[in-house]
């Protein structure tokens, strides 16, 4: 925890940012209003269920969502000062191949099934800025460096490896591998452990975990698990509807939950320690194409009042770093 | 109450998938695996990929014909040796799948997915009488009556699971196994429909034989679990006994492993069994134990010797021959 | 690549401004209207399957009031006029006239009649059939009658379509109902092939386990659970053969085994025509036009046809 309060250098913000998908009969808006802070070597958790836009939130940072199914009605992106929502191409292109790497949900579809290991990674290192101007065998070495690196036995024999001789741990390993061997300064996971069994997502989770911390890398990490970030995240922010509706230190999070949201989600989770399931939270996430006036979450809310229904409330500070969008805290 | 419903007396479950050398090759999808269902409780059966749960389910439910061992449903024996079961046995099992947007037909109405087990059992004479039943269905998982108009397509995912629920039980079945009904959805809706599974339960006195990778949603709802890794059952007790002593090394691991959100939960977790090693492929199954390449607390005899369920008190066993108390 | 579309967003807030007083639709008919609209937009989206249907309604159009919009609808049939004969394009005969002095338009219109009876009969014969053998030995994959239907099939798709078709057509007598006899044979192996492959996955689609673990009998998971899933392919392939089906008749009349003369024939009077190439270049240019946009238009609205049932995710291109 202590590290946040020491590094406060902000390396992405996201302010008020909010997304619209094109679609039949008028724009779905996915973001209503996104703010983030990722600070130097701080791991932050983006938490909520399906279709919150969590997604959508990181792949907006790197402009990889096909340009003409969207538009950006308002707010800002900076990554380190810049604003990437006004980059060129080039420059873009230079921070996705240098500074932030992303890994995904489902790592067979993230691995080019034709080519072998060593083939995919060492075109990584070719392309890289670390890696240019180096020969063929100093690049070989950098790549058998980083399986090493996940806690792979044997990399020279994984190298020649093709992606499905490799089992679904393995394979998301290497992917960590692709996304950290070369430096980077954000990396950012998207439910890397989601499709890997329990006992094999422990071992993702803390590979990942171990080699983010020691290379002092910020992290993304969405999750639709509250247990997930709290035991790899420094800091949370609970996302419904397009908003960030809760933003806070992991554990400040789960000591003082504030959000009726957070409140329900935590409720939801069923206990390792027993005393039955809760009753979940009533209703469904709204249509982005008529999303309610007010707050996103009123029509859900056991809270709700009429000012709900009519003004949306800002996410304002309510604590020591710790912030909620809500009228009634 | 105490009555046996479902016997599974040594289920054994071989896939041939090709030759080698000229042998066939088998995977063992479940290896001899035994468990006794009592009237009213809930069985989960939790294990991660390959562990064959949903292998059992499907065995039991007649998809598969077993390669060995009985199946015995209310005293009669459910394999049929190849033959097609009776629409009486199909009446009493129902299953429940794990994506209800691939279990219901997306260009039939609800109605006439929901009006399909009546027509087939007969259970309703007249047309008037059917659509009666399909609205009394639909208030039963508390889904509007408009609702039978609609197509699987315009509702959403929570919605599509009620709606298989209610087809299953359209027929007043018995049994219900119900194959990861929830872990496609949120957590909350996950915790809707779970509460009315157990509501339905109570109220028709239903069993449930639940499959699951997730141990903390079985520790909340079931009677009894059985952990089964590699086609074999690694523990079996009541769910409480469970996190209070769990008894096998790989019960440990998976308990250890899973994300909790409180610290009254991280004490429960085992200390010192961290997570290790990679599940093998079913195909390949280590000789001895099959767990002995990930345990922590491996011994000469776990590599040569496959261990047996050692009985640790009345209702909980283990299959490690750390249980073994006649050592 | 700046992301920022000013002017874009600008549209874009006005219009939502706009729209903001819409409900959204809730009764079953509003929802189906919608649905129709939806439906068209996707087809709509590619504007060559609205090129394709215009052109589709307007042979249809053509081929229904043959007689009343040509200038000559007596020249259709036996007639002679040696005056006329081989007349170049002029305000008179707009696309000239044949070698009996017959107006060319008029029996290009005419042709449709032929060419579209052809198709529609060929398609209702060997779409059913080829459907139904194909459900069928794919529901039950892995029995007896899926290997004899599927070998036969197979036997069906291995010898050239055209050759099949020649050679039953001239085994016959040479008219239009031995040609369309000819085309169904070889055309329901392809939908029996085509509804074969989606039959096999979706008897392991989880609805139709559901329906038979509840008790549901062959003949309802066959046609109520699995066709209603492959229809939209059907349809698809369907309004992209009728093309070729008009395609592969104007081959066998061009060859003389098709519609007889004096009915007019699209691939007969290229043939006729090409005799009197290339002075009298529009007795074959002209009906061989025809037959390209019949075809085209015919894939064009079968290509919108397929956009139009595929499930989209919503989010427009």
């Amino acid at each position: 925890m202590n590290k946040i309060a020491t590094a406060e250098e902000t390396i992405l913000e996201i302010k008020d940012l909010k997304l619209w998908y094109k679609v039949y009969k008028g724009y779905s808006k996915v973001l209503d209003g996104v703010n983030l802070t990722v600070r130097k070597g701080e791991k932050v958790g983006i938490v909520g269920e399906a279709g919150c836009g969590k997604t959508t939130t990181v792949k907006s940072i790197l402009g990889i969502i096909p340009e003409k199914q969207y538009l950006i009605p308002g707010g800002e992106i900076f990554y380190k000062g810049k604003d990437v929502l006004t980059m060129s191409e080039k420059q873009i292109n230079e921070i996705r191949s240098g500074e932030i790497s992303m890994i995904y949900q489902e790592p067979s579809a993230a691995l080019n099934p034709v080519f072998t290991i060593g083939q995919q990674m060492m075109d990584v290192v070719r392309f890289s800025a670390q890696g240019k101007g180096k020969d063929k065998k100093e690049r070989k070495k950098m790549v058998l460096q980083a399986i090493q690196d996940v806690f792979i036995p044997d990399p020279e024999r994984i190298f020649h490896f093709y992606p499905n001789q490799l089992s679904g741990g393995m394979k998301q390993r290497i992917c960590i591998a692709m996304a950290i061997m070369t430096q980077r300064d954000l990396m950012i996971a998207d439910e890397p452990g989601t499709a890997l069994d329990v006992t094999i997502q422990d071992q993702v989770h803390k590979t990942l975990n171990s080699l983010v911390e020691k290379r002092n890398m910020s992290l993304i990490m969405i999750t639709h698990s509250l247990g997930v970030a709290r035991e790899l995240t420094d800091s949370i922010n609970v996302m419904y509807a397009g908003n960030v509706v809760e933003s806070a230190i992991t554990s400040e999070v789960f000591k003082h939950t504030l959000h009726p949201y957070t409140k329900g989600l935590m409720e939801a989770v069923p206990r390792l320690a027993g005393g039955g399931i809760q009753s979940g939270i009533y209703g469904s996430i709204p249509d982005y194409l008529y999303p309610p006036r007010g707050c996103r979450f009123a029509p859900r809310c056991p809270r709700a009042t009429k000012e709900c229904t009519e003004k949306k409330p800002e996410l304002i500070d309510v604590g020591d770093r710790h912030k909620a969008a809500c009228f009634h805290i | 109450m105490e009555e046996t419903i479902l016997q599974i007396k040594n289920l054994k479950q071989y896939f041939n998938i090709g030759n080698k050398n000229g042998k066939p090759v088998y995977v063992k999808a479940v290896d001899n695996v035994s468990i006794d269902i009592k009237q009213g409780e809930i069985i989960g059966l939790v294990g991660e990929s390959g562990s064959g749960k949903s292998t059992i389910a499907y065995s039991v439910i007649g998809m598969y014909e077993p390669t060995d061992g009985k199946i015995i449903f209310n005293g009669r024996e459910l394999n049929t040796n190849g033959k097609k079961r009776t629409l009486q046995m199909k009446k009493d099992l129902q299953i429940i799948f794990q994506d209800p947007g691939s279990s219901l037909n997306s260009y039939q109405s609800i109605k006439e997915i929901l009006e399909l087990p009546l027509k087939v059992h007969k259970i309703c004479k007249s047309k008037a009488e059917r659509e009666r039943r399909v609205k009394e269905l639909l208030e039963m998982v508390e889904l509007p009556e408009n609702y039978m108009y609609k197509s699987p397509g315009s509702i959403g995912g929570g919605e599509k699971q009620m709606v298989a629920i209610a087809r299953a039980l359209a027929t007043d079945p018995k049994f219900v196994i119900l194959d990861e009904p929830t872990s496609a959805l949120d957590v909350s809706i996950q915790a809707k429909i779970i509460n009315m599974l157990l509501k339905l339960q109570k109220e028709k006195n239903l069993t449930y034989l639940f499959i699951t990778h997730d141990l903390s949603l079985m520790r909340n709802i079931a009677t009894k679990v059985a952990i089964l890794y590699l086609g074999k059952v690694a523990e079996i007790a009541p769910a409480e006994e469970f996190f209070r002593k769990p008894e096998h090394p790989y019960t440990k691991m998976l308990i250890s492993s899973i994300p909790v959100i409180s610290e009254e939960e991280e004490l429960l977790k085992p200390d010192k069994v961290e997570s290790t090693g990679e599940i093998p492929s079913p195909v390949n199954v280590p000789p001895g134990c099959s767990f002995h390449l990930r345990c922590a607390y491996r011994m000469e005899r776990c590599r040569a010797v496959d261990p047996v369920m050692y009985p640790i008190d009345q209702n909980h066993s283990a299959r490690c021959h750390l249980c073994d108390n006649m050592q | 690549m700046n992301r920022r579309k000013e002017a874009e967003i600008k549209k874009a807030l006005a219009y939502e401004a706009k729209r903001k007083e819409e409900r959204p639709v809730t009764s079953e008919k509003e929802k189906q209207i919608e649905n129709m609209k939806k439906a068209w937009h996707k087809f709509s989206r590619n504007k060559l399957s609205v090129v394709g249907l215009i052109i589709v309604c307007l042979i249809v159009l053509g081929a229904v009031f043959a007689g009343y919009i040509t200038p000559y609808p007596e020249h259709a049939s036996a007639y002679v006029d040696f005056a006329n004969s081989s007349k170049a394009p002029s305000s008179r005969f707009l696309l000239g006239t044949d070698n009996m002095g017959r107006d060319i338009l008029t029996r290009i219109v005419f042709s449709f009649r032929g060419a579209l009876y052809m198709a529609v009969i060929v398609l209702l014969i060997a779409v059913p059939s080829g459907v139904f053998l194909g459900i069928l030995a794919g529901y039950l994959k892995g029995s007896v009658l899926d290997t004899i239907v599927m070998r036969i099939t197979d036997v069906f798709l291995s010898v050239p379509a055209l050759l099949l078709a020649l050679a039953v057509a001239s085994v016959l007598k040479p008219n239009l109902t031995n040609a369309m006899i000819a085309v169904t044979v070889m055309w329901w192996p392809w939908y029996t092939r085509l509804v074969y492959g989606m039959a096999t996955s979706y008897r392991n689609e989880n609805f139709v386990i559901s329906a038979d673990l509840i008790g549901a009998g062959k003949f309802h998971i066959i046609f109520r659970e699995i066709l209603p899933n492959c229809l939209s392919a059907i349809f698809t392939k369907m309004a992209l053969d009728v093309g070729w089906v008009i395609l592969i008749g104007a081959t066998l009349s061009y060859v003389g085994l098709g519609e007889q003369p004096p009915t007019p024939s699209l691939g007969q009077m290229v043939s006729d025509g090409s005799r009197y190439m290339p002075d009298a270049w529009w007795m074959t240019v002209f009906p061989s036009i025809a037959i390209i946009i019949i075809i085209l238009g015919f894939n064009f609205m079968g290509d919108g046809i397929g956009d139009m049932l595929s499930k989209g995710d919503g989010k427009d291109e």
